[in-house]
């Protein structure tokens, strides 16, 4: 019976605490959200090669010494309900990174335009829709490398 | 039980259908401030508010919930939060190019906030409203606090406040150049403390200026040397000096740290304003029989138990020389008269013209300096001293952030009143509830 009332009773107040839950935060200055999101989860170790290739179609491959910069690729931020792709650049990405595995086969992210702010860079994997965020400062030297120019922030 | 249970979903159920908040934090940082309330319901026209927010983030909750405080106020005021990262397009065509940038949009004019907080965000509803700035004069060259000095004795903050009010303070030096004369730009001309006397030339320009529909705050001090009765006595002011002592109403053991609670007049300079700390002030005194179309208020006076020590270098207790109180500490004067040329509303043609002086005093000048402006309701003050000077209407931004302190001075006065209910009434009361049990029980035992 008292377990049943007790039930009752928290019943009742599931409402207000959903409200709650509603309720603002503590202040914050965050602007970015939490969590890791990978676009490559493989380590240097897993591969055998990556290389950059511009729309243009020049090729330049990464130094195995640093693979480690991009190997795995660690995303600021994943999109839960982009837009087009052409809203980002990625109806026609301005670059390729292609991380071919030693398992076999390859792993191509396209990169396409900037954040608004210009600190980050739109990015996806070639076989999937799932839009991220890439640090401008990680890919610039090695778009760089195919003539690709990221201009640093205003 | 089974009533109780019932009482408790029923209210639950009836709670979640109504709308209405009550923000029970002790800061109410759920509740936008009166005067954003009052801006807020100001606005006359559709005002659309876009956050650029990053969606999942804690800042963009926090955003939209202090958005839908305004638009609950006044309908007209709308607002989206919009993340940049999903929707650069958006944000490239605003132009917006960092996080928190808020974009306020009011018949056909834009004003960005640089972040979603109620101080900025009411700022800029009052900069779409007033519709510009205004160039308020500060007089320098007299050892006044510097607007930009950031040390407690400096006015840096009194400085944001009038920039966030919509007012551009920019130093005014009469002490040089061919001639003094105020320039046409000045919407005021504030005088806020000065340390050495004016030159001759300086108090004519300003009385001239005054004189011809000029906009004057004076902000007085015992301890300067110079005299500001040149500039208020046309305009039935008078500055006594000496210094305000107030036992009854002070902070601390510092009988000349007052606590003005006495705020008589209905001028707009008041609105809003419920205590005010005045340091170290003189007096100030209206005079009487004025002439037509003059008025003078007085916006600020001290207790019963006041009074001004005369010479407080030798002795500061009430003597035969003392002005008895209430004291007043700030005035204002507004001065409508009729100039028999200078209407030019028909080109060519000049007609008589409404001419109109508006003069603020006060007898401190501590309390706008870093160190007070805070303090009570002084920051209030000023912007509402300016704004009325400079005839705009009686809005202001939130005044500052929210305040965690929220602090109860505790004036002589007020500790008599604590030491009455605490010693006296509380415990009378349980003696008092005792004796009416006993006899109670003494006539049941009867």
């Amino acid at each position: 019976m008292k377990l049943g009332a007790t039930a009752l009773v928290l019943l009742a107040l599931a409402p207000s605490a959903l409200s709650a839950c509603t309720s603002p935060s503590s202040p914050s200055s965050s602007v970015k959200g939490a969590g890791v999101d990978r676009l490559v989860a493989e380590g240097p170790s897993a591969l055998t090669g990556i290389s950059v290739v511009a729309a243009t179609g020049r090729e330049a491959a990464v130094p195995a010494g640093e693979w480690a910069r991009v190997a795995p690729l660690v995303a600021a931020r994943r999109l839960s309900r982009p837009e087009a792709p052409a809203a980002y650049g990625l109806d026609h990405p301005r670059a390729r990174l292609v991380y071919r595995r030693r398992a076999g086969g390859e792993l191509d992210v396209e990169v396409g335009a900037d954040s608004f702010d210009g600190h980050l860079v739109y990015a996806r994997r070639a076989t999937e829709a799932t839009v991220y965020l890439l640090a401008a400062d990680t890919l610039r030297p090695y778009l760089a490398l195919v003539g690709v120019a990221l201009p640093p922030p205003g | 039980m089974v009533l109780g249970a019932a009482v408790v979903v029923a209210a639950n159920f009836g709670a979640v259908r109504s709308d209405r908040q009550i923000d029970l934090s002790a800061s109410r940082r759920f509740t936008l401030s009166p005067e954003s309330r009052a801006l807020a319901r100001a606005v006359p026209a559709p005002l659309h508010i876009t956050a650029f927010l990053n969606t999942g983030a804690p800042a963009a909750r926090d955003a939209r919930f202090l958005l839908s405080r305004y638009h609950e106020l006044n309908h007209r005021i709308t607002a989206s939060v919009i993340d940049p990262d999903t929707h650069p397009g958006e944000a490239r065509r605003l132009g917006v190019g960092h996080y928190a940038t808020v974009v306020l949009t009011y018949r056909g004019r834009r004003v960005d906030a640089p972040d979603a907080e109620e101080l900025e965000v009411s700022t800029a509803v009052l900069r779409l409203l007033r519709g510009g700035t205004k160039t308020v004069c500060a007089l320098t060259g007299h050892g006044e606090p510097d607007l930009a000095d950031t040390s407690p004795d400096g006015l840096s903050e009194a400085a944001t406040a009038l920039r966030r009010n919509t007012f551009e303070p920019v130093p005014l030096d009469l002490t040089t150049g061919p001639n003094a004369a105020v320039p046409a730009g000045c919407a005021a001309v504030l005088e806020l403390g000065a340390r050495q006397p004016l030159l001759t030339r300086e108090v004519e320009a300003l009385a001239a200026y005054a004189k011809s529909a000029g906009r004057l705050l004076v902000v007085a001090s015992p301890l300067s040397s110079a005299d500001p009765n040149p500039l208020v006595a046309p305009w039935g002011m008078h500055f006594l000096g000496g210094l305000v002592l107030d036992p009854a109403r002070s902070q601390g053991v510092d009988q000349s740290d007052v606590v003005v609670e006495d705020l008589p007049s209905v001028n707009p300079v008041d609105e809003g304003v419920g205590r005010l700390e005045f340091p170290a002030g003189g007096g100030v005194a209206a005079d009487r029989g004025l002439r037509d179309g003059l008025t003078v208020s007085v916006l600020a006076r001290t207790s019963d138990r006041s009074y001004v020590a005369p010479h407080p270098e030798t002795s500061i207790a009430f003597g035969p020389d003392s002005v008895p109180g209430p004291v007043a500490v700030a005035a204002a004067a507004d001065d409508s008269r009729v100039e028999a040329t200078g209407e030019q509303r028909v080109p060519g043609v000049s007609g008589p013209r409404v001419v109109r002086t508006r003069v603020v005093l006060t007898g401190a000048d501590t309390w706008l300096t870093n160190g007070f402006i805070d303090h009570l309701g002084n920051r209030r003050l000023l912007l509402n001293a300016v704004g009325w000077l400079a005839q705009e209407e009686p809005l202001v931004a939130a005044t500052s952030r929210p305040n965690l302190s929220r602090p109860l001075p505790l004036t002589p006065e007020r500790r008599a009143r604590i030491l009455v209910v605490t010693v006296g009434l509380v415990p009378g009361a349980i003696v008092g509830a005792g004796l009416v049990v006993a006899a109670l029980r003494r006539r049941a035992v009867r």
